[in-house]
């Protein structure tokens, strides 16, 4: 027992070596095309666009890890945007307000858990239609699908563009802060060994005593937090709510980044660590690509730069990734 | 499972317990009609109403037909709606370039063919979970769409006879649109190949306990392979007939199509997890969703409020299946 996770873990670390070999030799490849990449500019911008991936991405991590799926982060992203911005403009404090969309985010992943345990629906099934109704009511409270721009709700802007020591934007200690606290999390409670253990077996772990319903419950409380804060963010960041933009695509964008993070998508295998590498190193290729070629390519290359790429970037880095997994054996305990 | 049918349909007591769920969601579907009847006496059972409807479905009558014989084999498909659009905009493309309509169809869904292919080669031969393998698909084609479209939507140039391949054809007074007839003859046919073929029943024992079904002998890499190749042959199908419904091909076209067939076909009974499922119950569920999507539009519900009702219609939908499921035992 005490070998097969020891061998589980160590698979793990070495995992999370390799990714960040990889995430260094492409910062160093953008830098020596560019060196413009490693500007404070750009590390702001990178850490600014990708928060709501990465906060989210290490809560995502934990419910695959036990063995579930939460598609109904996008949802819950656009519908607390618009809830803050909503209570904002009726007049409510706007830091009071962050306050009230949090609490909001930790309702949804009641009724989430709610839906999965109590009335046996699989979390696939469950979530997606938590992501059509959560969806669909952030365009109900905005009363259509224009977004909200008020002055009122603009007041929160400022943690987007506060400057600590110069040139270093919020995002970043924001990015950071909120990574320690999920380490904490994963190493040093329960959290992290019982998702593990619930997603390994779910059975074995039911048996073993430990409650299952309340992890579950804990797990996708904070993945809809992180992600209502996420929503928050992007109003900050944004500066506008608008039901159509903010929190598209986010579910499998987050998933695809867990995915090369090194999580196993059946459960079991996972670490924070690996999953910020993941989104940091996907966010490194689509930002760096283009960047690092110069205006003189020839015609037939053009497409190498259009911003349209991205999705085929992400499919190719995930197809990698599947198979570097396939080939060095991992997660067949688990298949 | 045929045979088991068969001999409950023999003995005349009991029906099957897909016959049971079948019969109740039909019975849903024909009260959902009633309602619309009361509501709307003149215009909701009328052929024009009766129309809208169909054709509203058709995309997710023929593209759920083949993504439920994949959720019966245990797998998801989330490429579905790229496949489409890319196809969709090759076939724009090829028609602009001087290929025949007929020719470029062919030739778009050949390219649907071959991403299914892949898709569906890799997720068995290398044993791979399907979920992530049909996202990094639905990000290939999605991505191919979006570039060979330059992000735009194609219609200048596009000759005029692309609008043959859904055009309308009158028999007597009443106009059939040819997507409705593409939808009743490609449900047709896998309703024949889910209750007849040997196909779908080793479909049904892989979803069921693919182990066992490798054990006994079944080639899990090619029954596989096949679903998925039919279904990314009928997303493009699918998403030729909507550029030339429209004559316009657009990277974005198609949207939601992967959750909407899984939502129909789950609504008729199919089993997420695998092993269970009937073509015809997901025609019955692709049916109510578009029946109350009409009367929903009749009452002025406004789309994304229609969204919010998908959802919940979908969780009571399970609700329900499961409820059966539980009751009966065959």
């Amino acid at each position: 027992m005490k070998n097969i996770t020891g061998r589980r873990l160590n698979s793990t670390a070495r995992y999370n070596i390799v990714l960040f070999i990889v995430l260094m030799f492409f910062v160093g490849l953008f830098t020596f095309a560019n060196p413009d990449f490693l500007s404070w500019y750009n590390i702001n911008l990178l850490f600014r666009q990708n928060l709501p991936n990465i906060i989210i991405a290490c809560a995502m991590m934990f419910v695959i890890t036990s063995g579930a799926i939460d598609l109904s982060v996008g949802g819950v992203m656009a519908l607390s945007a618009i809830t803050y911005a909503a209570i904002c403009v009726a007049g409510v404090d706007p830091w009071l307000a962050v306050a009230i969309v949090a609490f909001m985010g930790i309702l949804i992943g009641v009724i989430n858990t709610v839906i999965i345990e109590v009335l046996q629906i699989p979390a696939f099934m469950a979530t997606i239609a938590g992501w059509l109704i959560y969806g669909g009511l952030a365009f109900t409270v905005c009363g259509g699908p224009n977004p909200i721009s008020k002055p009122a709700m603009q007041v929160i802007t400022v943690i987007d563009n506060i400057k600590i020591f110069g040139s270093i934007r919020l995002a970043i200690p924001i990015v950071i802060l909120i990574v320690l606290i999920f380490l904490f999390l994963e190493k040093k409670t329960v959290l992290g060994k019982y998702s593990i253990a619930i997603g390994g077996n779910f059975n074995a772990a039911y048996y073993s005593g430990i409650n299952v319903k309340k992890m579950r419950l804990v797990l996708f409380i904070l993945c809809s937090l992180m992600a209502a804060l996420s929503g928050v963010w992007q109003v900050a960041r944004l500066s506008t709510a608008d039901p159509r933009c903010i929190g598209l695509g986010v579910e499998f964008a987050v998933l695809s980044a867990c995915i090369v993070g090194g999580v196993n998508i059946k459960g079991g295998q996972g670490s924070v660590l690996g999953v910020v590498m993941g989104v940091l190193l996907l966010a490194v290729l689509i930002l760096g690509i283009p960047m690092s070629w110069k205006s003189d390519i020839p015609d037939f290359l053009r497409w190498v730069k259009s911003p349209y790429l991205t999705q085929v970037l992400i499919g190719t880095v995930m197809l990698i990734v599947v198979f570097i997994n396939y080939l060095a054996g991992r997660g067949k305990n688990y298949d | 499972m045929t045979e088991r049918n068969n001999a409950a349909r023999r003995s005349g007591l009991k029906l099957s317990a897909n016959g049971v769920q079948n019969l109740v969601m039909f019975g849903i579907l024909i009260a959902i009609w009633i309602a619309g009847f009361i509501m709307y006496p003149k215009t909701f059972v009328t052929w024009d109403s009766i129309r809208t409807i169909l054709v509203a479905s058709t995309s997710v009558i023929i593209t759920a037909s083949a993504v439920t014989l994949v959720l019966i084999s245990g797998n998801l498909d989330l490429s579905v709606a790229g496949v489409g659009a890319m196809s969709g905009v090759l076939f724009g493309l090829f028609t602009i370039a001087g290929i025949p309509v007929w020719m470029a169809a062919i030739l778009a869904i050949l390219c649907g063919a071959a991403s299914g292919f892949l898709n569906g080669f890799i997720i068995s031969r290398f044993n791979q979970p399907s979920f992530i393998i049909s996202l990094v698909f639905k990000y290939f084609t999605g991505g191919i769409a979006l570039i060979a479209s330059n992000g735009l939507s194609i219609a200048a140039g596009m000759p005029g006879n692309v609008k043959d391949i859904a055009q309308t054809v009158f028999i007597g007074e009443m106009g059939i649109p040819l997507p409705v007839v593409y939808a009743i003859v490609i449900a047709l046919i896998f309703l024949f190949i889910q209750n007849k073929t040997v196909f779908a029943s080793q479909a049904y024992a892989i979803g069921s306990n693919i182990k066992t079904a490798r054990f006994s002998g079944i080639s899990t890499v090619k029954v596989i392979t096949a679903a998925f190749t039919f279904s990314g042959i009928l997303a493009a199908f699918s998403g030729v007939i909507i550029v030339s419904r429209f004559s316009v091909a657009d990277c974005s076209m198609l949207p939601g199509l992967e959750t909407d067939c899984i939502i129909a076909a789950v609504l008729g009974g199919t089993d997420i997890n695998g092993g269970r499922g009937t073509v015809l119950g997901m025609i019955i569920g692709a049916l109510i969703l578009f029946t109350l999507t009409q009367i929903m539009n009749l009452l002025g519900v406004k789309i994304y409020d229609q969204q919010i009702i998908k959802g919940i219609v979908l969780i009571l939908g399970i609700l329900v299946n499961d409820t059966i499921r539980n009751k009966i035992r065959v």
